[in-house]
């Protein structure tokens, strides 16, 4: 498999706050990388810092470099629309904007312009995202009328109408019930087939089921680093295993 | 496995163009508002520039002129005459005779209501009361004017036998009127940004509703109460139509409330209308409009002045 | 003591109420007084005709014409500025840099401005300055922007609305959830298509209704139109953006200063004031109507 992303020696500031230390790892296509660590441990910035998302905050400032496909994304001319569309986000609260849920499938081709008659690219995405059968025969109705869990589901699929190269997911099931996180789970087995996916998550089962490898971060730090399988059985550091066997975080 | 997609990360032209220029054109407006301000003082002192340089101007007039006793001893506004006189002096008294009422009035109405609003109405009430002060700030000047010309000059000269039917006081409570909205809101505004903390404190110390008031909220929100004045203090100072209409417009110097006076803003929209463009008249009455100007700029500074501290003086406590 | 104490708070409470009071019955008494002098005057032909004996009979609706076409000019003029103003410090600028900090400086001190300096600006610059230089560049130095008019006294009104519809505008903005914005920034929004698919269409409300009600408080200012536009007495309506124009206040301050016959007017003086309220709060109550008529659709989308 190849690299398609390449962090080397990156950190982050918010202001003064150092949020990000020296990090250093690759991602390979078409794996899914697991980030467990503790809250406040950095890897919503890390996730934030790789689609550049972070941008928005005023005093975020960077060193190091993150390579996409072998060009560095925080060069000066990097089109930060382009770039985020080539790595879709979907984010820790579900966020369904007002509108039908045809509309808010339908944000990233409204932004490009695109005509909007993508209607197999809608089907597939809503399958991929386990929600087709529940939301087919009301596509023009409001996506406020969804469940939680119906509505992260999605914000994932509106997120794959973009379709991006890499899917980041910031926490994705926080606030879901067992059902709906098995749904979002299977789906992303299933799509990793397709894209390569970096899950940010506070639950350490959740990596252990559906990670090819983990990294584990520690105050900015990633403190190990490797196949999912390795990180959960046989730890090499010790902060790695007092996490993932539950005596923190 | 893909081409590496590199150059379709890198920026395309078309939509650069397009970003910058809508970006230049929403940061230019910002500039408009900058812009507004200045172009109105330039604009405004311009005309009345003449007044420092012009030795035409200063045949007639002069800054000193206008500030000194003339031949009799006297300080006359009578700049339509044979012998134009420009004595700004009664146009002062004037001013503040009937800003002072308007505030005497207005700034403990609204004050305590402010209070009451904020730390003693229940919820239904706030919620009739604010949109009463906001329909009060809607009401136009002229109308209020011409209420306080109609009816209020009226009333009080049948209360009270006033010798003069427009006057100070007639003037004065007109003003109060428009005086009460900006107050009110501010210095409400002011009192709700205390934190509810602080009162829970007080309450906690054996303190009752009013004692909470008047001991640690109002304190505690000085500055925005201080802003409250001294932004009230502009309004009335440069209102311009109620005070034209019920101040009786006549330059008198004197200080008693119940006579006649006429006030700077009142003077530049009786005379300009008349005024001989050019003339020392002219020049003197934008001269006056600047004047107006700067007061009420420094006014406003100093108001919000006073609100920045009052956020800072609250987030600073919060913290420690 | 403790008796004491309770009166002393008792007292206290009861004056701030007291004050709450005063200030309703003042709005109270100057409505009802209006209303009830003004409502028995009112007629179509007063609505509908032209004054007429000096202004002492006849209607008033040269100047509703007049009122009408100025606040809409003013209002074209005062939203884009002040709605893009507004985009601009909410969503462009830095927070806390120093430009937004002047801005808003200035915006304060805009709001601050006596009317009557408006006015005296309104002379200055774009009558004697902009409307001068334009007679002189495109009219061959004839007379016909160099003078007051409608327009100009429109555009003085919109820079005196201006920083009320800044403030509404950004509080609209205020209110669309930080969410939203990183949504559509994170599916590959550029900072404009934010504005223009996400925010816009999320505070299109509160924009429209705060603008309204800043565009209300305008139309009833007299003071910056007096040597801009308005004019005592005109026999015909404006047709050009130069013509002068009766407006609804002025015509109250000329009928009540320089009327002959104070008593003989005083009726048509009550209903003109009468339909100059209407007017405003009418505007009032669009801007809330609109408010509600919104959400609900949103509500059902």
């Amino acid at each position: 498999m190849s690299t398609i992303l390449e962090v080397r020696n990156f950190s982050a500031w918010y202001g003064h706050y150092s949020a990000l230390s020296d990090i250093t790892l690759e991602v390979l296509d078409h794996e899914i990388l697991g980030i467990i660590g503790p809250a406040g441990c950095g890897k919503t910035t890390f996730l934030r810092s790789l689609n550049r998302l972070n941008d928005l905050v005023p005093d975020f400032r960077v060193e190091g470099s993150i390579g996409f496909w072998g060009v560095d994304i925080y060069r000066q001319d990097v089109d930060l629309a382009a770039l985020r569309r080539k790595l879709g986000m979907v984010f820790a609260v579900p966020v369904p904007l007002p509108g039908t849920i045809l509309e808010n499938l339908r944000l990233g081709s409204r932004l490009n312009n695109r005509k909007a008659d993508a209607g197999a690219l809608v089907e597939k995405t809503l399958r991929a995202a386990y929600l087709w059968d529940e939301v087919k025969d009301r596509l023009h109705q409001s996506a406020f009328a969804l469940s939680g869990g119906q509505q992260q589901r999605l914000c994932l699929a509106r997120t794959l109408m973009l379709e991006p190269d890499v899917l980041l997911l910031d926490e994705p099931c926080s606030g879901l019930d067992p059902i709906s996180t098995a749904k979002i789970e299977e789906a992303l087995v299933e799509l990793k087939r397709e894209l390569t996916i970096i899950l940010v998550t506070n639950n350490v089962m959740q990596a252990s089921r559906v990670a090819d490898r983990t990294a584990f971060f520690l105050q900015g730090r990633v403190v190990e680093f490797g196949l999912t399988q390795q990180i959960f059985v046989n730890p090499k550091e010790k902060e790695t295993y007092e996490y993932v066997s539950g005596r923190f975080g | 496995m893909d081409r590496p997609p590199n150059e379709r990360l890198l920026l395309k032209g078309k939509r650069r163009i397009i970003e910058t220029l809508l970006e230049t054109a929403v940061r230019s407006s910002a500039f408009v508002v900058i812009g507004a301000l200045v172009l109105i003082f330039v604009f405004v002192a311009k005309e009345a520039l003449p007044l420092f340089t012009s030795a035409d101007v200063h045949k007639e007039v002069t800054l000193w002129t206008m500030v000194r006793p003339q031949e009799n001893g006297e300080f006359v506004w009578q700049p339509v005459s044979e012998k134009p006189k420009y004595s700004i002096l009664p146009l002062a008294v004037g001013t503040l005779k009937v800003t002072l009422v308007a505030l005497l009035i207005a700034i403990p109405l609204a004050i305590l209501a402010a209070i009451f609003t904020s730390e003693f109405a229940p919820q239904l009430l706030r919620e009739l009361i604010k949109p009463v002060v906001e329909l009060l700030a809607g009401i136009p000047s002229v109308v209020i004017g011409f209420f306080a010309l109609m009816v209020v000059a009226t009333w009080l000269q049948d209360a009270f036998g006033f010798v003069f039917r427009l006057n100070a006081i007639t003037a004065g409570i007109g003003l109060s009127l428009a005086v009460i909205p900006i107050v009110y809101t501010v210095a409400e505004d002011a009192l709700s940004a205390v934190p509810q903390a602080f009162r829970d404190a007080s309450t906690a110390l054996g303190a009752n509703q009013w004692q909470t008031a008047w001991r640690v909220v109002l304190p505690a929100a000085m500055p925005g109460v201080f802003a409250a004045c001294v932004l009230g203090f502009g309004r009335a100072f440069g209102e311009t139509m109620i005070v034209l209409l019920a101040s009786g417009n006549a330059a008198m110097m004197s200080f008693d409330p119940r006579e006649s006076f006429r006030s700077f803003s009142a003077t530049i929209a009786a005379e300009l209308g008349e005024v001989v463009y050019g003339s020392p008249h002219y020049h003197v009455l934008f001269f006056i409009g600047a004047f107006l100007f700067v007061i009420t700029f420094f006014l406003n500074l100093a108001g919000h002045w006073y609100v920045d501290r009052l956020r800072a003086r609250l987030e600073g406590k919060l913290k420690a | 003591m403790r008796r004491w104490i309770k009166f002393v708070g008792l007292a206290f409470t009861t004056l701030t109420g007291l004050a709450c009071l005063v200030i309703v019955a003042m709005l109270a008494i100057i409505l009802g007084n209006i209303a009830i002098n003004g409502w028995s005057i009112l007629s179509w032909e007063f609505i509908s005709g032209k004054p007429r004996a000096g202004m002492t009979e006849g209607g008033i609706f040269p100047a509703i014409f007049g009122t009408v076409v100025l606040v809409l000019l003013m209002t074209l003029a005062v939203i884009p500025l002040g709605v893009a103003a507004a985009i601009y410090l909410h969503e462009y600028a830095r927070q806390g840099s120093k430009l937004v900090h002047v801005v808003r400086l200035a915006l304060a001190n805009l709001a601050g401005v006596p009317a009557i300096v408006f006015g005296l600006f309104g002379l200055g610059f774009f009558i004697k300055f902009v409307g001068a230089g334009m007679d002189h560049a495109f009219f061959g130095g004839a007379l016909a922007f160099g003078q007051p008019g409608i327009l100009w006294a429109a555009l003085t009104l919109a820079v005196l609305t201006l920083p009320t519809v800044v403030v509404a505008t950004e509080e609209a903005l205020r209110a669309v959830p930080l969410s939203y914005r990183e949504v559509a920034y994170a599916a590959g929004a550029t900072r404009w298509q934010v504005v223009r698919h996400v925010v816009l269409p999320q505070s299109v409300a509160g924009i429209l209704t705060g603008t309204i009600l800043a565009v209300s408080r305008g139309a009833g200012e007299v003071a910056p139109i007096m040597f801009t536009g308005a004019a005592y007495y005109l026999p015909y309506l404006p047709k050009k953006l130069n013509d002068q124009f009766m407006e609804l206040g002025y015509h109250i301050y000329v009928m009540t200063t320089q009327s002959p016959d104070v008593e003989a007017t005083k009726p048509i003086l009550y209903a003109t004031v009468f339909v100059l309220l209407v007017l405003t709060f009418a505007l009032n109550f669009l801007a809330v109507l609109i408010r509600s008529r919104i959400r609900r659709r949103l509500r059902t989308a």
